[in-house]
Order: structure tokens, then C-alpha cells, then sequence
């Protein structure tokens, strides 16, 4: 069989497919990363990312070459994560209280001639999942978009479909909320 | 010290951190702040607090998709029959 043959046997992959293939999967740490802390468990993160991804490549033509691909892949997720909140119909969080910006510096002892390292260090990873997970769903997105999924503000707005001004107002509220909450671990001995 | 006790452009530095932080400030208002923050050593030891409570954060987070995931992302790719 001639190479013509050949040709005409197999039909030729698309290269913008193939490229998108391979960017969308080396993406796929950023994804699981955001997925872990919208889901509530590790199962329904692993469904939730094989369900973006199933189709993210399936409508992959709707992706614009050149722009941000973690967005629009984080936006798949964002959806099918709402998607599911409402099927379990849980009822409305709470924020949780809100603490000043300095509030968790102050209260891990922080002063001017504080070693700001060493009250870094009291923050321990176990608290401050648990109150990144304590976050109500609409803030905990915010802040998981922009500071686990490094989008801006305007990005992770057009992932969310809300003005810019209520991601910076969620974003900042939702990180005092956690403020809060680990200086409340602080206080218990358990940061 | 309490919110009450702060001078006003402590305050205001408070009120930027989060925007410094996230490099979203103006230039102007970066330089307001920077010049606040180099007389200010409470303000400016807040601020460093604040970044790096934001790498605890994300270094709690930081957790690789795992590999059976991944390769079953793979086999959803190869699958997927879409042109």
C-alpha cells in the first residue's frame, strides 16, 4: 500500500485538537486543585473533573485559541459544581463572621518588632482547609478561583457570570472570613 | 491594637492590603501605600503577614491530580469520538 493509501485510511487529527488536547491535560493539577475545594468530598471531586473534562473536549471548538484556558476550563467546572449544589438542594450557608484584615496578624501576636515568619509558621494546612471548607460555596469559589486558580478578577467574574466589584467584595470578605476562623483555632491551641 | 486605635492611614493601608497583595491596585495607589508601608513597620509587617498566609494557603491546597485521574482523563480524550 502506498503512502497515499495510507493517507486515505486514516483520517488526519486535527493539530489545533491535538494541541488543545495536550494543554487542557497538562492543566489538569490546576483543575483537581480548584475541584477539591468546590466538592464536598474526594469522590465527587474526581466525578467533577472527569465530568468537566468529558466535556470540555467534547465542545472544545467553542475554545478561542490564545486565551485563557484554565478559565474556560474552570468555568466548566464552576458550572457542573452549581449544577450539583442544586440538585442537593442544601439550605443556604452562612457566611460566617468576619474578622479586620489585621485581625488574624494581631491576634497570632503580631507587633513591630514581630518575626513575621515564625507567626506564618502557626498557620498549620489542617485549619486552614477546614476553614476554606466552612466557606459558603459563593465566597469559598472566589477565593479558591483566584488564589488556587491564579485568575484575576476579571477572569474569575467571567468564570462566575457576577460583576468584578462582587469578586472583589466576595474575594475579601471570604479571606476575613477565614481570618476569623483560624484566629478561633488560634485561640483553641489548634493552628 | 483595635480598629478604633489605628491612625487613619493605617486604615487605609489595611483597606488596600488585600488589592496590593493581589497586584491590583493602580500605580498610584501602590505608591500611596508603599510610602505608607516604608514608615510604618506594623503596616508593613501586616502586609508580609498577609502574603504569607496566602502561600499556606495554597501550599494546603497544593495537591497533584492523582495519576489513576489522570490517566483516566487520557482515555476520556482518546474517546471522546467529537471533531
Amino acid at each position: 500500500m502506498s503512502d497515499d493509501a495510507a493517507d486515505q485510511l486514516e483520517p488526519a487529527v486535527d493539530p489545533a485538537r491535538l494541541a488543545f488536547d495536550e494543554e487542557a491535560l497538562a492543566l489538569a493539577d490546576d483543575v483537581w486543585r480548584v475541584a477539591r475545594r468546590l466538592a464536598r468530598d474526594y469522590q465527587a471531586a474526581e466525578d467533577l473533573v472527569q465530568e468537566a473534562y468529558a466535556r470540555a473536549f467534547r465542545s472544545w471548538r467553542s475554545y478561542e485559541s490564545g486565551t485563557n484556558l484554565r478559565a474556560w476550563l474552570l468555568r466548566i467546572l464552576h458550572n457542573l459544581a452549581i449544577d450539583n449544589a442544586r440538585k442537593q438542594k442544601r439550605a443556604p450557608e452562612q457566611l460566617g463572621l468576619e474578622a479586620d484584615d489585621y485581625y488574624l496578624y494581631e491576634r497570632l501576636g503580631g507587633n513591630p518588632v514581630a518575626d513575621v515568619d515564625v507567626l506564618v509558621e502557626r498557620l498549620s494546612p489542617g485549619p486552614v482547609l477546614d476553614a476554606l471548607a466552612e466557606l459558603s460555596l459563593p465566597f469559598r469559589e472566589v477565593v479558591v478561583l483566584v488564589d488556587l486558580g491564579d485568575l484575576s478578577y476579571q477572569e474569575a467574574a467571567d468564570v462566575l457570570e457576577i460583576p468584578v466589584g462582587t469578586v472583589m467584595s466576595r474575594l475579601h470578605r471570604g479571606r476575613r472570613v477565614l481570618k476569623r476562623a483560624l484566629a478561633d483555632h488560634a485561640e483553641q491551641g489548634t493552628v | 491594637m483595635s480598629t478604633q486605635a489605628r491612625p487613619e492611614p493605617c486604615l487605609q493601608a489595611e483597606r488596600c492590603m488585600q488589592a496590593y497583595v493581589d497586584r491590583a491596585l493602580s500605580v498610584e495607589e501602590v505608591s500611596t501605600v508603599e510610602e505608607h508601608l516604608a514608615v510604618c513597620p506594623t503596616c508593613a509587617k501586616c502586609y508580609s503577614f498577609e502574603a504569607g498566609m496566602r502561600t499556606v494557603v495554597r501550599q494546603a491546597c497544593d495537591e497533584p491530580c492523582p495519576d489513576s485521574l489522570r490517566a483516566q482523563l487520557k482515555k476520556i480524550c482518546a474517546d471522546c469520538d467529537c471533531e
